[in-house]
């Protein structure tokens, strides 16, 4: 870096250090990655995607498709970030993309020998044979931009929603005139600016505006949007919206630092995003050195940075000529300025321009073009030649070529949920028009390019806006101003080639969509502009076709012989700038990727050695620690001591209904295998409902408080879906009746008591007042009281097959009642155990519930048979349902008696061992019965005794297992009868 | 500290409210086909205060209100409602967790999980998910009621915590 510090709007003196590609820089305080490079003289900052072609900075702004970086270090590294965006803090580490080994120095450089072969199509065509996969890991290699992030932890990204009267995105001129008549009117607004600070152009145009220079102006401006409460974002980018609601992204250089996401209602929305300078197309125009005009003056403005020593601009309108002269009072000569206009073309502010310039020494020629940037990785002149006789070529010697094509209004915004493009011949581009009542365009986006109408438009805009807002003070007068006058354009897209070179006509950067590539396109047959991007890929990637999508179109309608306005352009899609992963996920990374539901007794669990698992979004106890190094020893240990004694578990988590109404028990015979108006009040009974198709939907048990209230249980996964199930039918077929359904999981906690030991225990637990109740409980019964206070809700009903009670209580006193349970004695069994003691008993655990089991699969044929007219029963008739080969649940032990098998193991016989006749649905070393035994579903053509084997050959092989009834332990159910 | 105080700072004070009876009412239909005591917050997202001036009865959805901890006088209406054959009453004492965010920074905080203006416009409750937990919103003098499903909660307090430290 020079001894003298350099100047610029954005940059203060104080230095500091960055790298790229392993090497150190210094910048200042304010600059980009990009000004501190060009300032470093760093031409080539990237390679493109296909060809990797050296590629240096061409534009200024979010547009630019060439300097993507990828910052930080791996793993945590944010790919694609633009240079140009990106602000530089002390020791970013940065690196280029698309290259390998080195950015000077890349293997896949070696594409651009075979450049004439890889021209749109190919890979479509010719990675075919003998097959994709010969190829895909090398494509795969070469193909992408950047490198994905590893697993790191980033901080998160926060989102804001507000609404706000009216909203302008975009802080140059006409955003700021109409943000402050917005204002001034009374409304609430919100200015959007997607650079660190506001003006835009204003920052390099020689303007001013009401009697001061555009700057003050600016400043100015600000200040009394601050004063009238204005909110004003700033390295904020509207990226989309949908509904009303438009997303405004700040992630500053889209590193970790103040990132947010904004979701903006508001009543009113004023466009006023400018306009982006196209490039023109010639050959080797992707030469590190060619830049856009308009960069070159930012870069200057706002950075201090000259791009180059010596410059020749080739341009086609009159901004050219104002733009030569403020690069030369910047200390840059200016060798030539190239316009493809003839003199009668030039307005008059360009007339006088030039003559100053031509007095100046500087070449000034008209009707004319660059024909060709010439050089090897940096340009080193521009062949020139006279449009009329374009053979007639000479070079003009410089070390920066600067272009402009003219601009193209942002219409992202405003084509975007209605709206639709309009051609305006003298800007050769699409203005965003047909807008709905709640938005307008203003300013450049709206296709004036003159201050003075720029302002007047955003002040316009901003006053109608913040009317249809519902405000209605004064606006006052509209800023009077006098700077760049009109530009006088004349549409010009391609210089003069033959057919070889348009193969280095480049359209579209970063995805080297060439001239060659869209007469290529054509020949194909594509001739719609939505194909030919499709097929050449035009407009892909983070630019979305802002440099190249308009230039692309227009020489796509040259190629077809039709009107630009006839071919149009491709759509436009949000996001109008890339956004993070980090920031589409806000606060929902790592842990907090998805809530997490406790039960009143989660933080007793984790304080006692539970190990969590989730269940639907439940966490539930698998294990606890104090019973074994992991969920197989320790789920032995818990299920053994559940039988010999006793043991408790948290059943919160189960979901609970609550039908209340005259007609509830008629809604629930509706809608299960059985009746529930058969219950007795004080009763419950296991229940089973099925989907519209007849397969098995859950079970549960449901128990009756009174003639017309009952509280269904449903197991713990499935607790949100039968809700939604029994508010479905509430809704749609039970509308207006007497039922109403209601979510009471959570005002229920649920602790099981289960072993020979459970009734004595909770005798002596629950007090005298309890005694005769519990006495008195039989199988499915229930009994109601009280607790400390609390209402408590006893059933006698088991999922292990031993004597077993679930205490139902209000979560004020679960955590009471747990501790006072592990207090005499009854330890805590996890999932593990549960899983054991259901199997064991035939019990369905929950893999048998999976969607594709019907009543008869599950040998329930006995509620079928009930014939209870309900939801999904008439389906059960279907012949698929009763086919001899269907699957259906049994029974599983090891045919030696200790072989162990797993769940998931598929079923053969010995007949046929390479066919499946079945799987494993479920499988537990059985502490009871000192074997492994399992629940399986069957061909029905095998009984019970069949012996078959049980592959599983990527955990455990094989072993022989025998086919078994259901239960395998008491299947008399004495046990429970205690 | 202040008895349910969980965050202060920012601007912001999240405190939780102890636990008290709470109620639900359920029409069988909507709008209730019964009738309805005078000052029965009929329309959608509709309050009524208690002597207290606290959310004492909220239409927060369709068919649906929530009466937390209901004073004498709420309970009776609402019992009246049940005898009228309008609807049933449900108690749901635990289902949910009742906060209070109060303090100048109580809206931004909100915000990063909704847009509460245009969720409250024309209606003093809604029922709305916030950092992905069900909740019912309510708007109060000096802030916000908030009652999160309390499986719910302790999700619902981190997030705000997470973002408080991030504003």
């Amino acid at each position: 870096m020079s001894a003298t510090p350099r100047r610029g709007t954005r940059l203060s003196d104080a230095t500091l250090t960055f790298s790229f590609d392993g090497h150190d820089y210094q910048g200042q305080v304010g600059d980009t990655a990009a000004s501190a490079l060009l300032a470093g003289g760093v031409r080539g900052m990237g390679r493109s995607v296909k060809y990797r072609r050296l590629r240096g900075v061409l534009a200024a702004g979010p547009e630019e498709p060439n300097a993507l970086f990828t910052v930080g270090t791996y793993p945590a590294v944010i790919p694609n970030v633009q240079a140009p965006q990106l602000v530089l803090r002390e020791g970013m580490v940065l690196r280029s993309q698309n290259r390998w080994p080195s950015l000077s120095y890349d293997l896949g450089a070696l594409l651009q020998a075979g450049g004439g072969f890889f021209g749109a199509g190919f890979y479509y065509k010719t990675f075919i044979w003998p097959s994709w996969h010969s190829y895909e890991s090398m494509i795969r290699a070469l193909a992408g931009l950047g490198e994905a992030p590893g697993i790191c932890e980033l901080p998160p990204v926060a989102s804001e929603h507000f609404s706000c009267d009216v909203l302008v995105a975009g802080g140059g001129a006409a955003g700021l005139a109409a943000a402050r008549a917005a204002a001034r009117l009374g409304a609430r607004v919100v200015l959007c600016e997607r650079e660190p600070v506001c003006g835009g152009e204003l920052e390099f145009e020689a303007a001013t505006i009401e009697g001061r220079p555009a700057l003050a102006w600016v400043e100015a401006a600000l200040a009394e949007l601050a004063t009238l409460g204005a909110r004003v974002l700033t390295s904020t980018t509207l990226v989309g919206g949908t509904g009303g609601e438009l997303v405004a992204h700040a992630e500053p250089g889209g590193v970790p630092g103040v990132n947010a996401m904004y979701k903006i209602r508001p009543r009113t929305f004023v466009i006023a995003m400018g306009a982006v300078e196209r490039p023109i197309a010639f050959v080797n125009n992707d030469l590190p050195g060619v830049m856009l005009l308009g960069a070159a003056e930012r870069f200057l403005a706002r950075y201090g940075v000259c791009v180059g020593r010596d410059l020749v601009l080739f341009a086609n309108h009159d901004r050219a000529y104002a733009a030569a002269a403020r690069l030369a009072s910047g200390g840059m000569r200016i060798r030539a300025l190239v316009d493809i206009r003839e003199a009668a073309a030039l307005g008059p502010d360009a007339i006088a321009r030039r003559t100053v310039l031509l007095a100046a020494g500087v070449e000034c020629l008209l009707g004319h073009a660059v024909l060709a940037a010439v050089g090897s990785g940096v340009v080193r002149a521009a062949r020139v030649a006279p449009l009329a006789t374009p053979a007639a070529t000479r070079s003009i010697d410089c070390d920066a070529l600067l272009i402009s094509g003219g601009w193209g209004p942002a219409a992202h915004a405003g084509l975007q949920e209605g709206g639709s493009k309009r051609y305006e011949a003298a800007l050769g581009a699409f203005v965003a028009t047909d807008q709905p009542d709640w938005r307008a365009n203003a300013g450049a986006a709206n296709g004036l390019l003159e201050l003075g109408q720029v302002l007047a438009d955003g002040a316009t805009a901003g006053t109608s806006a913040a009317r249809r807002a519902g405000a209605d003070g004064d606006p006052g007068a509209s800023p009077v101003a006098s700077g760049d006058g009109a530009p006088y354009l004349v549409p010009f897209w391609r210089s003069p080639s033959d057919l070889a070179g348009e193969k280095r006509q480049f359209l579209d950067y970063q995805n080297d969509v060439t001239v060659a590539d869209l007469r290529a396109t054509l020949e194909e047959g594509f001739v719609d502009i939505e194909h030919v991007k499709r097929y050449t890929a035009l407009g892909f990637g983070t630019d979305q076709g802002r440099i190249g999508g308009l230039l692309g179109a227009a020489i796509l309608a040259e190629l077809r012989g039709e009107p630009l306005q006839d071919v149009g352009t491709s759509r436009l899609r949000p996001p109008y700038h890339p956004v993070t992963m980090r920031s589409l996920a806000g606060l929902r990374v790592g842990a907090v990727l998805r809530p997490v539901r406790r039960t009143p007794l989660h933080d007793w669990h984790v304080a006692n050695g539970g190990v969590l698992e989730p269940m639907d979004l439940w966490m539930r106890p698998r294990y606890y620690r104090a019973n074994g190094p992991g969920a197989y020893e320790a789920g032995i240990v818990e299920a053994r001591r559940v039988r010999e004694s006793g043991g408790i578990v948290d059943g919160s988590t189960l979901g609970k209904i609550e039908v209340a109404g005259p007609d509830a028990a008629a809604f629930l015979d509706s809608l299960y295998l059985s009746k529930a108006s058969t219950i007795k009040v004080g009763r419950s009974k296991y229940m089973v409902n099925l989907r519209e198709d007849g397969m098995a939907l859950d079970d549960g048990i449901v128990l009756r408080f009174a003639a017309d209230r009952f509280i269904a249980t449903t197991s713990s996964g499935h607790g949100a879906h039968m809700l939604s199930h029994f508010e479905h039918y509430r809704d749609s077929q039970w509308s207006g009746r007497g039922v109403t359904v209601t979510d009471v999981t959570e005002a229920w906690g649920v602790i099981v008591v289960a072993g020979p030991n459970s009734r004595s225990t909770l005798r002596a637990l629950l007090g005298a007042d309890w005694t005769a109740s519990l006495d008195a409980l039989t199988h499915m019964g229930f009994a109601t009281g009280t607790y400390a206070g609390h209402e408590v809700t006893v059933l006698r009903a088991s999922f292990s097959g031993e004597l077993a009670f679930e205490l139902h209580c209000r979560p004020a006193i679960t955590v009471q009642l747990w501790e006072s349970l592990v207090a005499v004695g009854v330890a805590p069994y996890g999932l593990e155990a549960l899983d054991i003691l259901r199997v064991e008993k035939g019990y369905l655990v929950s893999s048998e519930l999976n969607g594709q089991t019907t009543p008869f699969d599950l040998c329930m044929d006995g509620l079928v048979k009930l014939g209870n007219p309900c939801v999904g029963r008439d389906l059960l008739e279907r012949p698929a349902f009763h086919e001899p080969a269907r699957p259906r649940l049994v029974g599983l032990r090891a045919a030696d008696g200790r072989s162990a098998f797993l769940g998931g193991g598929q079923l053969t016989t010995a007949q046929e061992p390479n066919r499946s006749c079945g799987y494993v649905s479920s499988s537990v070393f059985s502490p009871a019965l000192g074997e492994w035994v399992g629940l399986a579903f069957l061909s029905r053509v095998h009984g019970d005794g069949t012996v078959l084997t049980c592959r599983d050959p990527l955990r455990g092989g094989d072993c022989r297992v025998r086919v078994t009834g259901l239960v395998h332990y008491d299947p008399s159910g004495e046990r429970m009868k205690l | 500290m202040i008895p349910g105080r969980i965050l202060n700072s920012h601007g912001a004070e999240l405190a939780e409210r102890p636990a008290e009876r709470v109620l639900e009412f359920v029409a069988y239909s909507f709008p209730p086909g019964g009738a309805l005591v005078v000052g029965w917050p009929a329309a959608p997202g509709a309050v009524r205060h208690d002597s207290l001036g606290r959310p004492g009865l909220l239409h927060f959805a369709p068919a649906r209100w929530l009466a937390p901890g209901p004073c004498p006088e709420i309970a009776a209406i609402i019992a009246a409602a049940e005898q009228s054959g309008t609807g049933t009453l449900v108690d749901v004492s635990g289902k949910w967790r009742e906060f209070a965010l109060t303090g100048a920074n109580a809206g931004r905080l909100l915000a990063g999980a909704l847009n509460v203006e245009m969720v409250l416009e024309g209606r003093e409750c809604a029922a709305v998910t916030m950092f992905d937990c069900p909740c019912v919103l309510a708007r109060v003098a000096d802030g916000y009621a908030i009652w999160v499903r309390s499986s719910f909660a302790a999700d619902f307090i981190a997030a705000i915590a997470r973002l408080r430290d991030l504003r």
